[in-house]
């Protein structure tokens, strides 16, 4: 069976001749539900185990589900609300109509605290829109009735409302362009150049093979994932995925070449030329740039949002599909609880305000990636506000910016990610549907930011922050973080002044170009304002290594998204004894992590930064991993001590480092091993801890291990079998060997003589190490050691040559 | 019709539904001779004298099928064996039997094969349901006379008159009068199985909303949607709906709208003509007799009896009482406002007829007040097409729907690439006028300029009439906390029954459409579309508040020469009170058929 699903960009004479990729709609979902079919479900014990819940306090392993019935079951009998089956009615009714309300939540938000906190820890993991079904029909939309009563205008727009139907019956033949608000993003795709396409299928989303191979082979049931048994998901971090971003990807404005290269000259010169560094290229004297920031980020789920179906990379495409997920008609939406598990992780990293109560909206726009026309988010009551994030000169900010920048997160929100779509030649776009309803988490900073270094910083921090808390998937690189970004500028001295018209800036995918993309913009509106223009609102794209960001869509071509709450979704109650469980089980976060490396474990700032960084916070991982190791073949060695900490440190980032070029070929895993296993690597920084070889001895080993010329367990054995044992010398050898390297040097000699008389006042020691490094050459590097060889070497020199010069004098 | 650049390459493609696809039958009619029915699809020839009300028909001829229990669905087994009976099913309902399209009358699904099936047909047909057939609606839902569809219009022939069936579940409603069928299922968004029953003369009903699954239900408005039933007797229903199959009391977790099993038991136990406990426990043997089917015994004898807590309407249902008990001391509420100038005379006098009939049978008959009724039609009008167009999203070509190629039209009107709308051609030619009149509508309702003015105050109404229904009803809503009302709100009309205030009462009676069944022509010709929305005025507030509803037949006099014809009563009974609902309806139509009020005038 097929799993492609085409979908063609096509012109009109294409259409006529290709038939290939399109699909009899009944086989193609009778291939989903075969799929579906086969995915097992959701495991309750799973979940139990995420939470990590004590077992004394569960009784015994039990779904969610089977909890809060048994509960709801005792309370329905005594005919009274179940708070978890029917918290208040009151509270979440207003609370769901407080979305266009300002005032009166205060009421309302005690009231869910009640309720949130009379729920025992266990029934909080029933904080599943069941409660919502309730209340579903009347209430949900329903508002508060003391301000209708005294309402005095609803009866009139009914009858603006039907004329206005028929008014706009007449003029239906062009069917409504500007009612239904297409998405701009339409006009785009069909503009898409073949350049542009072919740079789009080169950048590897599917194999091109791969996806033909799929379409021949037969179907074949799939058997459960193993990675779903898991407690984690670490994918993706050893095979980046290349997904396409979930919005359009940039496409290549229509301008005329000349045009561009003109422009392109022209912004040459202006910025005079040479290009600045972003560090010394900050700020603009007289000018104050502001920036806020929308961060797109991939939950580590097992699950998609509203499905049963599993979140995948790189699995066959549409073989995660349900119906809800390719919207076929009649379908429902069912929430998966455990989703609620990274996104508050993530929320409670960046110290955000948990909701008790939330609801999903539907933004509506069309194209094809997105199979409902609409994608349900958190428009109106997202599940967590009011965070912030407290960014270190350790973090990259800008220098202006000082020691520390504390940044607002105005709201966090759930929301669906859309089809992965493919171009293939000739027009042909496929669309791989596993990606459909996966859920995303949406941060949205204030505006607070005022230097493009600090805003690099601060998607930087927040990609550490949520790998920490295992919230996420993957890093920016691997797809799994993007980020928009909204400039604008104002000029300096007025502090009453209003915020300048802001522009935004989609789908930066890398820390460099928010940094580069927001420099260009802030340089972009000053130009334009000193020359007495306007600074539009728009969006705006922005391609690695380019000069300006360019325009995408003005005002008037924005899309009314049509927010509406989802009448099919009740809201999310989200228990505050999990909050409080997750808070309590969230482990150290990175800035207490770094401090801890710094001071505990004797690293410098920037290599602890660095550590923490690389392969997606997998890297400290594996410095733990050769650290725990370490002390365990140390034994007594190394107790109260950190020399053998920063070696680990310096060997897991440095070493391993120069090993290869590209760091993938170290096929780092999220548990924190990798090519050079974490055991032979302690093995060998042992030895070299106990100074039983030498760094060059440990290096060649280090490349053998890499090599899987010499398994881990057996890097001792190497050593011994090969010889490699450091045999030092012994001091009367190096002593002799001294005696050689220092015969006919007088001239040097005399400088320590000097030295000793006090008629220079630095000691000689580019002399002393002159001699070291004359000795080393001259006896067996293997069995010496630089250290004692220049110990020795200064203590003949003090005790037998000098004294012999002065004596001679 | 061009396809331009740009657009996607459909997945099914566009079945012609010419005649060739219909299937001649000559109908079996009524008791009552008044109609004649041809019916097959029909979509090129004139529509005066087609009435197509099946979409489709399986060839074979229908035999029960009982479904494997699947473990999800239902958590009782149902009771065996079955008694047999025949169901069409409304187009908009997912069906795998016999591999019938599910088509919602439009043609953007004309060759939708459904991969799964509504809950609510596993459902029945594991209570003995043969399919007959899928049934002709207006597109997907939208529509008061089931004439807005890709396949034809729906029709029923009065008097050698062609008169409309009502909508939109108008198929299944001509289906169960002409016999066609014993259970049709429909879909009641704002009316939709109450109108064409009052029109065909058949009983519509209308459960809570929640208690029936509509997974698997093509949703128009997903906030008001419910699965109805029609059948030509309220026994019928009864028994399937609160008999021992108990289909209340199932739970559906695919539905996300649908009442868990514990909110069932916690509703069900603050009402009457629930069995004891839950389907958790095997339900009792089937009666022998469909006779036997539960009856509650007096209602006001239940008043008593309902301080004791102990008992319900089952069990004492092994004798039935006669209609006159079952009716005495029931209080019914005539909502005031309901009394509008555009009712035809004829169904006010039958409906008060009706009323002093039911007085009389020891029946208290209470005038209430629903003073937000008048702006309830309004509300819906904004809320079901803002929710449609929402939900219509989905069909852009892309999967659902065709991307035809077609060089005759005007490419620039089309052509994405000339900066026309990518779906739009696609769209503009798959749905219907009035579908796309309802998108635009709701479009624009929630479009950023008019949400406030619209949707927004549109919700504030539709918690006012819920409101005004929780005032009235002796019962208390169990999903919202109890309000305190104010006496000053109330109209001077209202009397009061004491100092507390007026009267509660148990039902609301009241006429289920304004007009007879207008002549199809009339229907066709109507000056604007949204005249036809005018028939949904006593239906609608049911709807926006969730609330059980029944349409009965009730017999009138109509015209000068005050001739015997068929409208709609209606019965509106507070959250969950559906069983209680039931039982008073078939009492009630009893007592209209041993005594038809026309000829009482």
């Amino acid at each position: 069976m097929n799993r492609c699903v085409g979908t063609r960009l096509v012109s009109r004479r294409q259409l006529v001749s290709s038939s290939r990729i399109k699909l009899p709609q009944a086989r193609k979902t009778a291939g989903i539900t075969v799929g579906a079919h086969h995915l097992p479900r959701i495991n309750a014990t799973l979940v139990v185990s995420w939470l990590q819940v004590p077992q004394a306090t569960l009784g015994r392993r039990e779904s969610t589900t089977s909890l809060s019935r048994r509960r709801a079951c005792s309370h329905g009998g005594s005919g009274r609300f179940c708070h978890f089956l029917a918290p208040p009615k009151k509270a979440w009714t207003d609370a769901a109509a407080d979305w266009y309300h300002d005032g009166g939540s205060e009421k309302n938000e005690l009231e869910v605290e009640k309720i949130a906190r009379s729920s025992p820890l266990p029934e909080c993991l029933a904080l599943l829109p069941c409660v919502a079904q309730l209340h579903r029909n009347v209430s949900l939309w329903t508002a508060e009735v003391s301000r209708i009563c005294t309402s005095s205008d609803p009866p009139r727009f009914a009858v603006n409302n039907l004329a206005r139907s028929e008014e706009l019956d007449t003029k239906f033949d062009d069917f409504a362009p500007s009612t239904l608000a297409p998405s701009p993003n339409l006009l785009r795709m069909a503009r898409i150049s073949t350049g542009e396409l072919r740079r789009y299928l080169l950048s590897g989303q599917i194999g091109r093979q791969g996806c033909q191979r799929v379409l021949r082979a037969p179907l074949v049931p799939r058997s459960a994932p193993a990675a779903l048994g898991q407690t984690r998901r670490f994918l993706n971090t050893t095979s980046p995925s290349t997904t396409t971003p979930s919005t359009a990807p940039p496409a290549t404005p229509h301008e005329p070449l000349r045009k561009q290269l003109k422009e392109q000259a022209k912004a040459l010169k202006a910025s005079g030329k040479k290009k600045k560094k972003n560090s010394d290229n900050q700020t603009v004297p007289g000018w104050e740039l502001t920036v806020g920031i929308e961060i797109h980020a991939q939950l580590n789920t097992a699950r998609k949002l509203f499905s049963p179906a599993a979140t995948s990379f790189n699995d066959p495409p549409n073989s995660h599909v349900t119906l809800f997920d390719v919207a076929m008609p009649g379908s429902q939406p069912v929430f998966q609880p455990a989703t609620l598990v990274p996104a508050v992780r993530a929320a409670l990293a960046l110290n955000c305000t948990v909701q008790p109560v939330s609801h999903f909206d539907r933004k509506h726009y069309f194209h094809w990636d997105q199979p409902a026309g609409y994608q349900i988010t958190q428009y109106y009551e997202p599940f967590a506000r009011d965070g912030r994030i407290v960014l270190n000169a350790r973090d990259g900010i800008a220098a202006e910016d000082g020691d520390r920048v504390e940044v607002g997160i105005q709201q966090v929100q759930l929301e669906q990610d859309t089809a992965k779509t493919t171009a293939q030649p000739g027009d042909v776009q496929w669309l791989d549907f596993n990606r459909v309803g996966v859920p995303l988490i949406e941060i949205i900073t204030r505006p607070q930011m005022h230097h493009p270094a600090t805003a690099a910083a601060l998607v930087r921090k927040i990609q550490m922050l949520l790998t920490s808390v295992d919230a996420c998937v993957s890093g920016m690189e691997a797809g799994g973080l993007r980020a928009d970004v909204n400039v604008s500028v104002r000029r300096t001295g007025d502090p009453a002044q209003a915020l300048g018209t802001r522009t935004e800036i989609k789908n930066l995918s890398s820390f460099k170009a928010v940094e580069d993309a927001i420099i260009a913009e802030r340089d972009r509106q000053i130009a334009l304002l000193e020359a007495g223009g306007v600074v539009l609102g728009e969006t705006r794209g922005w391609s690695l290594g380019s000069t300006e960001t360019r325009r995408l869509r003005g005002k008037e071509g924005e899309v009314d998204y049509r927010y509406m709450p989802d009448p099919d979704l009740g809201p999310v109650v989200i228990g505050a004894p999990l909050v409080k469980h997750l808070a309590e089980s969230l482990g150290m976060l990175p800035d207490a992590e770094i401090d801890q490396l710094m001071e505990q474990h004797g690293l410098s700032s920037k290599d602890a930064l660095s550590l923490m960084l690389l392969d997606s916070g997998a890297r400290v991982q594996y410095y733990y991993n050769v650290l725990d190791e370490l002390d365990r073949l140390l034994g007594s060695c190394s107790t109260g001590e950190t020399g053998h900490a920063l070696l680990a440190a310096n060997w897991c980032l440095h070493e391993l480092g120069k090993l290869t070029d590209v760091p993938s070929d170290l096929r780092m895993t999220a548990d924190g091993e990798c090519s050079v296993p974490s055991a032979g690597l302690a093995a060998i920084l042992s030895h070299l801890y106990k100074r039983e070889i030498t760094a060059k001895v440990a290096k060649d080993l280090l490349w053998a291990v890499f090599r899987t010329e010499i398994s881990p367990s057996g890097v001792t054995r190497a050593i011994e079998s090969e010889g490699l044992w450091f045999k030092e010398l012994r001091d009367d050898e190096y002593a002799a060997l001294a005696d050689s390297v220092v015969e006919g040097e007088d001239k040097v000699l005399k400088e320590f003589a000097r030295f000793k008389e006090g008629k220079s006042r630095a000691y000689p020691h580019g002399k002393l190490m002159f001699l070291v490094g004359k000795m080393m050459r001259a006896g067996p590097e293997e069995r010496m050691d630089p250290a004692s060889a220049e110990r020795v070497m200064k203590a003949r020199l003090d005790e037998v040559y000098v004294q012999g010069l002065e004596a001679a004098q | 019709m061009s396809a331009s650049a740009g657009l996607l390459r459909a997945q099914c493609s566009v079945r012609r539904c010419g005649s060739g696809n219909g299937i001649g039958r000559v109908a079996v009619s009524s008791s009552q001779q008044r109609r004649l029915l041809n019916h097959f699809i029909s979509r090129d020839s004139d529509l005066l004298t087609n009435f197509g009300f099946f979409v489709n028909q399986p060839t074979a001829p229908p035999t029960p099928e009982i479904p494997p229990h699947d473990g999800v669905s239902e958590p009782s087994p149902a009771p065996a064996p079955p008694k047999r009976f025949t169901l069409a099913v409304k187009d908009n309902i997912a069906t795998t039997t016999a591999s019938l399209p599910t088509t919602c009358g439009s043609a953007f699904l004309a060759a939708h094969r459904s991969p799964f099936e509504a809950t609510i047909v596993t459902q029945l047909r594991r209570r003995g349901a043969a399919l007959v057939g899928k049934m002709n609606l207006d597109e997907f839902g939208m529509g008061s006379h089931s004439v807005n569809s890709a396949f034809g219009a729906v029709a029923q022939e009065i008097s050698q008159q062609k008169r409309s069936a009502g909508g939109s579940s108008g198929g299944s409603a001509v289906a169960v009068a002409t016999g066609e069928a014993d259970v049709a299922l429909g879909t009641d968004t704002g009316g939709s199985v109450r109108l064409p029953a009052a029109y065909t003369g058949t009983v519509g009903y209308k459960p809570s909303y929640g208690m029936l699954s509509r997974h698997g239900v093509v949703p128009y408005a997903n906030s008001l949607d419910t699965v109805g039933l029609l059948a030509r007797s309220v026994r019928a229903v009864a028994e399937l709906v609160v008999g021992p199959g108990a289909l209340w009391a199932e739970h559906d977790p695919r539905d996300p709208t649908s009442l868990s099993v514990a909110a069932r038991a916690r509703c069900a136990s603050l009402r009457e003509g629930y069995q004891d406990g839950l389907p958790l426990s095997a339900p009792p043997a089937r009666e022998e007799s469909s006779q036997s089917q539960p009856q509650s015994p007096s209602l006001g004898e239940r008043y008593t009896q309902r301080h004791d807590g102990s008992s319900t309407l089952l069990a004492q249902s092994h004798e039935r009482k006669s209609p006159e008990a079952m009716l005495k001391g029931v209080r019914f509420g005539i909502p005031l406002e309901y009394n509008i100038e555009e009712l035809d005379p004829c169904i006010r006098v039958a409906w008060a007829a009706a009323a002093e009939r039911l007085q009389a049978l020891g029946a208290r008959i209470v005038p209430v007040s629903l003073p937000s009724t008048r702006h309830a039609l309004s509300a819906y009008y904004v809320i079901a097409p803002a929710e449609a167009s929402s939900n219509l999203a989905k069909y852009d070509g892309v999967r659902y729907g065709s991307v035809r190629e077609d060089t005759d039209q005007d490419s620039k009107t089309t052509d994405a690439a000339d900066g026309g709308v990518l779906y739009a051609a696609t769209r503009g030619r798959g749905f219907g006028d009035e579908v796309k009149r309802r998108i635009l509508l709701g479009s624009y309702t929630l479009s950023s300029e008019a949400m406030d003015n619209y949707f927004l105050q549109a919700q504030k109404v539709r918690r006012l009439v819920r409101r005004d229904f929780d005032r009235v009803f002796a019962l208390e809503n169990p999903l919202h906390e109890r309000e305190a009302f104010s006496l000053s709100d109330l109209p001077d009309t209202v009397a009061m029954e004491n100092k507390f205030g007026p009267t509660e009462v148990d039902f609301l009676l009241c006429p289920t459409a304004p007009t007879l069944a207008p002549l199809l022509e009339d229907v066709l010709a109507e000056r604007t579309p949204v005249d036809a929305y005018m028939n949904d005025v006593f239906t609608v507030p049911a709807s926006l508040a969730g609330l059980p509803a029944i349409s009965i037949p009730m017999t009138v006099a109509a015209g000068e020469e005050a001739v015997a014809e068929v409208a709609g009563l209606q019965l509106i009974g507070q959250f969950w009170d559906d069983a209680r609902l039931l039982a008073v309806a078939d009492a009630v139509s009893e007592i209209l058929k041993a005594a038809p009020t026309a000829e009482g005038r």
